[in-house]
């Protein structure tokens, strides 16, 4: 079936390989434990082919002859996701949107059109260099890409003042599994059904992101920060509810062990970022504002390191295993959350550290972004009990499941507990459009 | 580092057991090899590697090439010859890792057919102008080592010419490519000996100057008293609107980026810097040996760095102006002066 699928998309005109090495880049996305096997050499999964269409319409031909025989589809855009979604555990093709990589500022109405596969990264650098900025950075800007970002409904560290990608999506163009491509007018707002945001954070269970509009902003002229230190991680959550009404571009609460990590302090720390016209005087209010013994300093220095990951490449040839956990609450349960998910992970025999930020903010709650690192005897069984416990306090106490990372193959034992009766209309909703059930197989649900 | 303090935290609230086992590993924290490290990577170098930009597919992005090397044993890949030696990769990255230095090592340890026939076609193509090229020899203090890109577009002549007028005491010798076409193949014995060729040489003279940052970085790493042309040349009434591409290996290994353009201020030029510039730069694509194994790729690149300016380029590397279809400064000054 494979072999004649690819046939047809070679005689069609569309990029296909099936050489050894792209198949092994296509092996996997970044979930942790994938790199234990890179590091024997194995890898986790191998695609039968991988396919390079460059327009929306050769991925509508790739995913109408995938639907025709049947073969599985996954979608890779940079692979940085870390919940497992794109691992082609039973082969078929991967698709690549990296070919899909036109950037169109439109500085009169303040957006941009970028193609699925643009790197962040890149976008960024082209729109600052014409004074402008998307201010959507999450901490894998250089690594990710637009339709990997609206897939996932991803968060930036500019998020509290920015909003989410649901925030900064105008409009997109999808295709559906069954080849057919779908649009819509673009407009500032619509009223009546949004149903662009079907896939948002769909993981590409009901179709392939294309092409997607987004805002931008201008560059600030002006840029301010705030740097606090705290006894308690209860002190700081309250004076960052506190700070919410000046809306802060940026803010983040560190925890004792993060806080020695980044600032050599074992305090709890808080920094935050205003920015654009009238930050200084929101700082000054700022200043006012916070109980917390203001310090200097503690925001630029994790300006400075807020993309450097390279830690992951030191622990983990040793036989170390991390991950990040990341969950949103509202502001009541913040504090008991905290403690007892850091309890929750610290119980799992092998745990050398257990630390969070908290790094989103709403005028409701936060979300609490959870590292850990273990040293055990078998890597796989305490990675999973520890998520297994993490996961689990968290819906204890008024956390849910994800914040941004998604759902994957990962977390999908507690999408019920998340979503509850929706996952009824998830379900209908993806065999009504991908019947065949083509695309990304596994994710989400069985 | 790690910070200490964070390393005696993580060792006081840790069970009996895993502190023991712990205790083994410790020292040998951050002692992985750079392939492995860079392979562990989530790819944070992804948005300046301007093979990958122009391939899009993660098989030639830094640190999937890097696990292809790692996984190389009885044999290694294309991709692994799928790089430029812009170091772009190097300068984003944390650890600094260039992705292609170590890929280098890896091409060293296979007889690869890839290599072969791209040294054949450097052979054919490149070396065919050292051949070729007329030259008057003359004595100076220092040698003008021109480099195998230079004699491709002109760039020779002018230069000797300019050099002539700044009354510069130099040399003009036997031409000889300086190796690097061996080296970035992997091809070590080779190159060992184009560089040996080069060392006899330049011993008769005070040190060498050359348009060629490639050919300047690799004398100088084998100990050669090597100085890029920009560094003796003079300003000279020119104006206008223009440019500059800092040529990938002069800003990041010569680590010039300063002096071009005070040199192009003194000469009355309004400088409109591009996306990626100074030690951001971007690759034009024709460093290294990229154009002798991806030729298509290599254009491919190089349109993608030209699209990013809108005035005039100016720049100085041979490489760079025929890829980008730019001045090169020895032009700029010799025409006025």
């Amino acid at each position: 079936m494979i072999e004649k699928a690819v046939e047809e998309l070679i005689t069609v005109g569309i990029k296909i390989s099936t050489a050894e090495e792209d198949k092994i880049a296509y092996c996997k996305d970044f979930n942790p434990l994938h790199l234990h096997k890179l590091l024997k050499r194995e890898t986790p999964a191998l695609p039968d082919a991988v396919a390079f269409p460059k327009s929306t319409e050769e991925v509508s031909i790739v995913l109408r002859t995938a639907n025709a025989y049947g073969i599985p589809v996954y979608i890779f855009g940079g692979a940085s996701g870390v919940i497992d979604a794109a691992t082609p555990y039973e082969g078929g093709i991967a698709l690549s949107t990296l070919l899909l990589k036109d950037i169109e500022i439109n500085a009169e109405n303040m957006m941009v059109k970028a193609g699925a596969g643009v790197v962040g990264g890149r976008l960024e650098k082209i729109l600052n260099h014409r004074g402008f900025t998307l201010r959507h950075s999450p901490q894998s800007l250089y690594c990710s890409t637009v339709g990997g970002w609206v897939a996932t409904a991803a968060s930036g560290q500019f998020s509290t003042g920015y909003g989410n990608i649901e925030d900064l999506i105008v409009s997109l163009t999808a295709v559906l599994p069954d080849g057919e491509i779908v649009t819509e007018r673009v407009t500032p707002r619509r009223a009546g059904p949004d149903l662009k945001k079907l896939f948002v954070g769909s993981e590409g269970l009901l179709g392939v992101v294309t092409e997607v509009i987004m805002k931008i902003f201008e560059l600030p002229e002006e840029s301010l920060t705030l740097s606090v230190e705290y006894n308690t991680m209860g002190e700081a959550v309250k004076d960052a509810k506190a700070l919410m009404s000046l809306k802060p571009a940026l803010m983040r609460i560190f925890d004792d062990e993060e806080s020695l990590r980044y600032f050599d302090t074992e305090k709890f720390s808080l920094i935050a970022v205003f920015e654009g016209k009238g930050a200084g005087t929101k700082a000054d209010m700022a200043k006012k504002i916070v109980r917390g013994n203001i310090t200097e300093g503690y925001a630029e220095k994790w300006l400075d390191k807020r993309f450097n990951v390279s830690d992951i490449s030191r622990i983990v040839p040793l036989g170390f295993i991390f991950d990040t956990i990341e969950v949103a609450c509202f502001w009541s349960d913040a504090e008991k959350l905290y403690h007892e998910v850091i309890k929750a992970i610290r119980s799992v025999e092998g745990t050398i550290t257990a630390s969070a930020h908290a790094s989103h903010f709403y005028e409701s709650g936060l979300c609490f972004y959870f590292t850990f690192a273990g040293f055990p005897v078998n890597i796989e069984e305490y990675y999973r009990e520890v998520w297994r416990r993490a996961i689990e306090t968290s819906l204890k106490n008024g956390g849910n499941i994800t914040h941004h990372h998604g759902i994957g193959r990962l977390r999908k034992g507690w999408l019920s507990s998340e979503i509850g009766g929706y996952i009824t209309i998830l379900r209908d909703l993806k065999s009504v459009l991908d019947r065949r059930n083509i695309l990304n197989r596994g994710v989400m649900f069985d | 580092m790690i910070n200490p303090k964070v390393i005696s935290r993580i060792i006081a609230n840790t069970d009996i057991k895993t502190k023991l086992r712990l205790a083994k590993v410790i020292p040998k924290l951050g002692k992985a090899d750079e392939i492995t490290r860079c392979m562990l990577c989530p790819n944070m170098c992804l948005h300046v590697c301007p093979v990958f930009d122009a391939e899009r597919r993660l098989t030639v992005s830094p640190s999937v090439k890097a696990r292809l090397g790692y996984f190389s044993q009885d044999y290694t890949y294309e991709a692994v010859y799928h790089c430029l030696p812009c170091d772009a990769c190097k300068s984003a990255c944390p650890m600094e890792i260039s992705v292609n230095d170590n890929l280098r090592n890896i091409r060293a340890g296979f007889d690869t057919e890839i290599a072969r026939k791209a040294a054949e076609r450097i052979e054919r193509d490149l070396f065919k102008n050292l051949r070729k090229t007329e030259t008057e020899k003359r004595e100076g203090k220092i040698l003008y080592f021109p480099g195998c890109r230079t004699l491709e577009n002109g760039l020779f002549t002018k230069t000797v010419e300019v050099l002539e007028k700044l009354k510069i005491d130099f040399a003009v010798d036997d031409l000889l490519c300086c190796g690097m076409p061996y080296y970035e193949l992997g091809l070590f014995e080779k190159f060992k000996s184009a560089i040996n060729e080069v060392k006899r040489l330049v011993s008769k003279y005070e040190g060498v100057v050359s348009n060629c940052p490639h050919c300047v970085a690799i004398m100088r790493e084998s100990g050669i008293r090597a100085a890029h042309i920009i560094s003796i040349l003079q300003p000279v009434k020119v104006g206008g609107d223009l440019s500059y591409h800092d040529p990938c290996i002069m800003a990041r290994k010569l680590d010039v980026t300063q002096e071009p353009r005070k040199l192009l201020e003194e000469m009355g030029c309004a400088i409109h810097e591009p996306a990626f510039s100074g030690k951001d730069t971007h690759c034009c694509g024709y460093g290294g040996v990229y154009k002798f194994i991806a030729p298509d790729y290599a254009e491919v690149v190089a349109k993608n760095r030209r699209d990013h300016f809108e005035y005039e380029i100016v720049t100085a590397c041979p490489s760079c102006k025929t890829a980008l279809k730019a001045i090169d400064f020895v032009e700029l000054i010799g025409e006025r002066l």
